[in-house]
């Protein structure tokens, strides 16, 4: 027994940790754990990394300074270095369009040293310390990075304008050296709303024009917006909450937007333009929550307010169609617009949704319902008792925090301290979200755990956010002011729940990710297959297993996670219909031949009511349906429909088109190693009782009369079906002449009677099939026989399937050690005292005379 | 008061419907006599009360308002589980809600708790322009409707195909206005009249409703067991 439970525990860690179709599940490569971490665009790729010390001169300062052992990468148009024993103590991304000069100088102790001057007048010294040959390699390969680089460099100057961070230190020199002459004095960039309409919050309350002086001091003297280099007094800036008019810039450098910015100038504005006067469902979703955006702002009770947040989700949804819009992100890119300009809020926003939380604002949200589940997760592993009462509520934990998840608080809290957990945020990550819903629990742990229902719980939660300005309780330090409840939140957040990290934070991800994707997909399926058209023919387990082929055909990855293409194209449609058509699958035809099929063309273009070139599964469903009738005369029907004209006859061209249709259908049956139909079945049964070793031989021989016996079904529907049209055709002509003297007697000797196409009619059309024993089979039967609906099993993963084999084999061997116990048991027990013997083969016999 | 000495139900009710229908406003008319021209969607849902006074008990009302986005959906049985009552909202001016509608009324037939009490509601009737209570007049194509209200949207789901639906799968049918107050509180009103007296609310380990769908707090020791 221990075998099997050691075998099934290893064979489900295996599993478990291999990829189940998500997006946490499978292992990062070094290239996307690179741009990660430095916050990089794609397609920045780690070119060389070399062991260095470094010195960051300040600008204007002397030429030396602390030194910091790490590593210094190159990329194709950045060059990064992180401290080897800190991060935090200095790390750096520098896109390569800002290095002014690279000098060799000359050093005693190490190999040899650079020192890189930056253009806002700030400098590093590198000293390498590796193998020469491979910081040669290093400095040949930063030397050709800096001359592709070079052209934009221009670029790059024009780009540092829109900074405010430039603008202040520009400021200060003019009033520095020139304060008289207002020429030059320089004038700040465009920026968010709160400049117009005024920032939330009391700006002197939160000592604004202090934290603006630090930042300029910090900016002077370790480089700005893309020169930035992080060391600590950074972050402690970012963690005392930002001033009003930085905290738009440093979010979208902090969040990696800015890369993005710098790489595609233009493309907000020439995103718009392409899609200017053009309508979509995110659209329509957007303007129904334009103003119910942080609709007390003043910004956004004004045209100037709503028009950029138009603009801002439009632009998203274009350029994002898979995820389009959801609700939330009007809030986020609300809050974001107070102190962005469009462009820099439309890259904090992708940012944001594509790469910070990915998956939050999908078609399905997997990304927003996985967190929760996470969420409840660490909290079972941090406050159990708390998780534990959660859990015998009726109303599930997540009930609360997933709100606060996808608003970031800011539908939660005060503005001002959303945006302040946002300042983090967007330095941190998402691990941010956790620590702090954590924290909300923690502080309200006691009075949740007390509260008699649902009802009290949200009411204490409401009412804590909206006193996370008053004083926490906690006794002060003499002379200054009390600790307020947002600030005790922040301490319980960051460090008592340091011990979360994203490590952690991702491992739960992964695990709790599958079922997650599983639980969406179930669902999604049972609301589609519940919301399509009745269908007369097929079984509710064929319109499941057509759903399943459907999803298959138009997606690659896993319907859960919320892809963008819900209805089929042309290609996809010829792999569903090779996944659901016997005589369609590979074996049969090629892939080639199916694209140029004739047949396939008039049933993609007949399945598709909307004329939109694509197929729903609304479409397919009722498609399939027809086909599957069973019934003589609907699929005749059905079929004649395909072929038919305006006028509803057949032409000449439409009954060849026709028999090479059914020529496609029967090719299982005209091969020379094809299936057999009913009817050859029946005969090889007879053969093989009359002289059961003639059975080979005569099979051969039956698929040979089989494959005869199709061609010749076809060829004489086309005599016959074209005789019929020729008649059909006469007789219309006839009527036809008929009606021209009957009302138009004078022009009668003038006009000619035309000749009409001939043409096969419905009626005609029925009777030319019943004509012939095999094509009438083939409508009644053989056409459904050919639909390989009998499957059941539902979307699942390679490795879920696979798993669920391995977890049946071994609930298998249970069975079977408990059977075989069982019977040793019962053998046993009955050797004790009955005569075994007698008993089994009379049983035996009994059994032998059945 | 006498009414502290009625007894009080618990009932938990679930509104559903597409997005921007009003579903929140209702619930704000009810529980605060208020509106807002301009309300934030509700992002997952909002928690509220409110208590229904009747002749011979109080209906305290759990209220979970849902967000309306197609895609908040899946989240949607999260939130229906256990509710004794639902408000599945359209919005009169807005086919495409109607055809929501239905598609909840359907999903709470087959997923919601058995014999779960469903009001169909028509919300925004001020846009039509036409005067509140009058009796519903004779089926108005949508182009004459439209005419007569001037500036206003006009009605586009007729109070017939409302009550045709409501009739179909016996629900109980109102068209409201959550900014006029029209018929709001008959909807509670209603619903807490149709709850039988002994449906205490059930009791939090004993399961009613179907198949539970999307499941977000399943006990962790669940966690390996496979899918098959």
């Amino acid at each position: 027994m221990s075998l099997f439970a050691n075998l099934r525990a290893r064979a489900v860690q295996l599993f478990d940790n291999s990829d189940t179709g998500g997006i946490y599940s499978r292992e990062q490569t070094k290239d996307e754990l690179f741009r990660a971490k430095y916050k990089l665009p794609e397609p920045e790729t780690p070119m060389q990394t070399v062991p260095v010390q470094l010195v960051a001169i300040e600008s204007g300062g002397p030429m030396t300074g602390p030194t910091f052992e790490g590593d210094l990468t190159l990329s194709e148009s950045f060059l990064l270095f992180e401290c080897h024993k800190n991060a935090r103590a200095c790390c750096f991304a520098l896109p390569l369009v800002v290095v002014r000069r690279v000098e060799r100088l000359p050093s005693r102790n190490y190999l040899f040293a650079l020192q890189i001057e930056l253009y806002p007048g700030h400098a590093i010294i590198v000293n390498f310390n590796g193998l020469i040959s491979g910081c040669e390699e290093f400095c040949a390969m930063f030397k050709q990075n800096l001359r592709t680089n070079l052209p934009l460099a221009k670029q790059a100057r024009k780009f540092s304008t829109t900074f405010y961070s430039e603008y202040m230190v520009d400021f200060l020199e003019w009033k520095r050296t020139t304060p008289n002459d207002e020429a030059s004095k320089p004038q700040p960039p465009e920026g968010g709303l709160g400049r117009t309409f005024g920032f939330p919050g009391d700006a002197k309350k939160l000592r604004d024009r202090a934290k603006v002086r630090l930042w300029a001091e910090y900016f002077q003297s370790h480089g700005r917006n893309i020169t930035l280099i992080c060391q600590p007094g950074f972050y402690k800036l970012i963690r005392v909450g930002l001033p009003n008019r930085l905290r738009g810039e440093i979010w979208e450098e902090c969040s990696g937007a800015v890369y993005h910015r710098l790489r595609s100038p233009n493309f907000y504005e020439s995103m718009l333009l392409e899609y200017t006067g053009q309508a979509s469902l995110a659209i329509e979703e957007i303007e129904k929550d334009l103003n119910r955006s942080l609709p007390e702002y003043q910004g956004y009770q004004s045209p100037e307010g709503i028009d950029k947040l138009r603009r801002v989700l439009t632009a998203y949804s274009w350029k994002n169609p898979e995820v389009g819009y959801c609700q939330a992100m009007n809030i986020v890119a609300a809050a974001l617009l107070i102190y962005q300009t469009e462009e820099q809020a439309f890259w904090t926003l992708n940012i944001l949704c594509n790469n910070m939380l990915p998956g939050y604002y999908s078609r399905t949200m997997y990304g927003t319902l996985l967190d929760q589940k996470v969420l409840e997760k660490l909290m079972e592993r941090t406050m159990p008792m708390l998780y534990v009462h959660m859990q015998k509520r009726e109303v599930p934990l997540s009930v609360v925090s997933l709100p606060w998840f996808l608003s970031l608080f800011i539908n939660a809290m005060p503005l001002v301290y959303a945006f302040r957990i946002m300042d983090i945020f967007f330095l941190e990550g998402s691990r941010v979200l956790f620590q702090v819903a954590l924290a909300i629990f923690k502080v309200n742990g006691e009075v949740i755990l007390a509260a008699e229902d649902n009802t009290k719980i949200v009411e204490v939660l409401r009412n804590y956010f909206d006193t996370l300005d008053q004083p926490c309780g906690f006794p002060a330090r003499p002379g200054k002011p009390p600790v307020t409840k947002f600030q005790e939140l922040m301490v319980i957040a960051f460090r008592e729940f340091s011990v979360i990290t994203d490590k952690m934070i991702r491992g739960y991800r992964a695990k709790n990710e599958s079922q997650i994707l599983t639980e969406i997909e179930t669902f999604a399926k049972r609301t589609q297959l519940r919301n399509l058209p009745k269908t007369s023919h097929l079984t509710v387990d064929q319109t499941s297993l057509i759903y399943d082929k459907f999803y298959a055909s138009v997606q690659e990855q896993r319907p859960g996670l919320g892809g963008h293409t819900q209805n089929l194209s042309f290609s996809q449609f010829l792999t569903f219909l090779s996944g659901i058509c016997l005589s369609m699958q590979p074996k049969y035809i090629s892939r080639k031949e199916l694209e140029r099929n004739d047949f396939i063309r008039r049933l993609f273009k007949n399945w598709d009511h909307k004329s939109r070139d694509e197929l729903s599964l609304a479409d397919v469903v009722a498609g399939v349906d027809g086909l599957y009738s069973g019934n003589l005369m609907d699929a005749m029907n059905c079929f004649f429909e395909l072929f038919a004209k305006e006028n509803n006859v057949i032409d000449e061209n439409g009954i060849l088109a026709m028999s090479e249709a059914m020529l496609l259908f029967m090719r299982p049956f005209s091969q020379q190693d094809g299936l057999l139909d009913r009817k050859s079945q029946l005969e090889l049964n007879k053969v093989t009782i009359e002289d059961p070793d003639r059975m080979a031989a005569a099979q051969d021989e039956i698929r040979q009369q089989q494959s005869v016996r199709y061609l010749s079904a076809v060829s004489g529907f086309i005599q016959r079906a074209a005789a019929q049209a020729k008649l059909d055709g006469e007789t219309v002509n006839v009527t036809h002449h008929m009606d021209l003297i009957d009302f138009n007697e004078e022009s009668d000797t003038e006009e000619k009677p035309e000749t009409r196409p001939a043409g096969l009619s419905l009626p005609s059309f029925r009777m030319v099939v019943l004509a012939d024993e095999t094509l009438e089979d083939f409508f009644s039967e053989t056409l459904r026989a050919l639909m390989d609906l009998a499957g059941g099993a539902s979307y699942r993963s390679p490795v879920l399937a696979l798993r669920s084999v391995v977890d049946g084999l071994i609930s298998d061997g249970y069975r079977m050690a408990g059977e075989v116990r069982r019977r040793i048991d019962e053998l046993d027990k009955s050797m004790d005292g009955l005569d075994l013997d007698t008993n089994v083969t009379s049983s035996d016999r009994s059994l032998l005379e059945d | 008061m006498e009414s502290s000495v009625k007894p009080t139900t618990s009932v938990k009710l679930v509104l559903l419907g597409e997005a921007a229908v009003g579903k929140s406003s209702l619930v704000l008319r009810f529980v605060s006599d208020d509106f807002q021209e301009n309300k934030e969607p509700t992002i997952g849902a909002a928690f509220l009360t409110q208590k229904c006074t009747l002749a011979n008990r109080v209906v305290k009302f759990e209220i979970w308002d849902t967000a309306g986005q197609e895609r908040f959906a899946s989240l949607a049985p999260m939130y229906y589980r256990n509710a004794q009552s639902a408000v599945v909202v359209y919005d009169v001016t807005k086919p495409a809600s109607f055809i929501r509608a239905r598609h909840w009324v359907n999903e709470l037939k087959s997923q919601g708790s058995p014999n779960i009490i469903i009001a169909l509601v028509g919300n925004k009737l001020d846009l039509t322009g036409e005067q509140e209570g009058q009796e519903p007049g004779p089926v108005v194509s949508r182009d004459e409707a439209a005419a007569a209200t001037g500036d206003l949207p006009g009605r586009k789901v007729s109070y017939q195909e409302g009550e045709k639906l409501a009739q179909e799968e016996g629900l109980l049918f109102f068209e409201a206005s959550a900014k006029t107050g029209f018929n709001v509180r008959k909807i509670f009103l209603a619903i807490a009249n149709k709850i039988p007296l002994e449906t205490a609310k059930p009791s939090t380990t004993g399961q009613i409703g179907g198949e539970r769908p999307l499941e977000l707090n399943q006990a962790s020791t669940q966690d390996t067991s496979c899918q098959c």
